[in-house]
């Protein structure tokens, strides 16, 4: 593990996507690629000692901030960044120059977070029918 | 069929265009990605609607070509990676819509499918 720094990124780059990325002629995959071109460019122009592999940090949490507002809310996000910095860092080296393995930590990160989310609102949805049918029943 | 044709393609250029970003001209993996994915989310069109769905393939065919050079050693293999990519990427295509690293697990999907396939494990 790393620290604070790196979590933080990978949350900087899923909050900047995600706002983004619900913008009118923005769209996810514009969003995600502009973002992290931006973040490297900052981080040639600013001589701080950014943490290894900021930049695919940066962009790993890009992917997560892809995700659609119903499918996963904003409030889920710093949780589906940790589960991603907790995959970066334990298997991340293990598939070490494979494409596409951010994207599968981006995947595996807000799959559970998803499913957390449609099952909220699942359950909100059911105490909302309940409440409906228990006024009706009173009204009669 | 023409139209996966379309987004195989787009895929396949997805992975060219980025692994020869990092290769011949020394990007970064992730410049190279983001610039090929910038470019390709300006490929739209009223006219063709299925011209919409070729950003997010060249996007995820990016990824794929975001392998590293020691994976990747001759350009039949690089065409295998993409061509496997873009097969699951229209076997995928409905699925998982909205959840944030679909197109990457496509990508990984491909390359540990070739990596896979070039080992003899499959």
């Amino acid at each position: 593990m790393e620290g604070l720094l790196p979590f933080l990124i990978i949350l900087f780059g899923a909050r900047v996507t995600f706002a983004l990325s619900s913008l009118r002629h923005w769209g996810p995959i514009r969003s995600s690629s502009f973002v992290s071109l931006v973040f490297v460019l900052v981080m040639k122009l600013i001589p701080y000692h950014w943490p290894m592999n900021s930049d695919i940090l940066f962009f790993g949490g890009s992917f997560i901030g892809m995700s659609g507002v119903d499918r996963l809310s904003r409030f889920f996000l710093p949780f589906s960044c940790l589960l991603f910095y907790l995959f970066f860092y334990n298997v991340g080296p293990y598939i070490k120059g494979m494409g596409g393995g951010l994207g599968l930590g981006a995947f595996l990160s807000v799959g559970p977070l998803a499913l957390v989310n449609y099952l909220l609102h699942l359950y909100r949805d059911r105490d909302r029918d309940r409440d409906k049918r228990l006024d009706s029943t009173e009204s009669i | 069929m023409k139209n996966k044709c379309i987004v195989i393609i787009a895929f396949v250029a997805g992975c060219m265009l980025c692994f020869w970003g990092h290769e011949w001209f020394s990007l970064s993996a992730v410049v190279s990605s983001c610039l090929v994915g910038l470019l390709g989310s300006f490929v739209t069109s009223k006219k063709y609607p299925i011209v919409n769905s070729c950003p997010a393939a060249i996007y995820s065919g990016s990824f794929a070509g975001m392998c590293s050079a020691t994976m990747i050693k001759s350009f039949g293999e690089l065409f295998s990676v993409a061509l496997i990519g873009g097969i699951t990427y229209i076997s995928l295509d409905c699925y998982f819509k909205g959840i944030g690293g679909k197109l990457g697990t496509v990508a990984f999907t491909s390359v540990a499918i070739f990596y896979l396939l070039n080992k003899g494990f499959l």
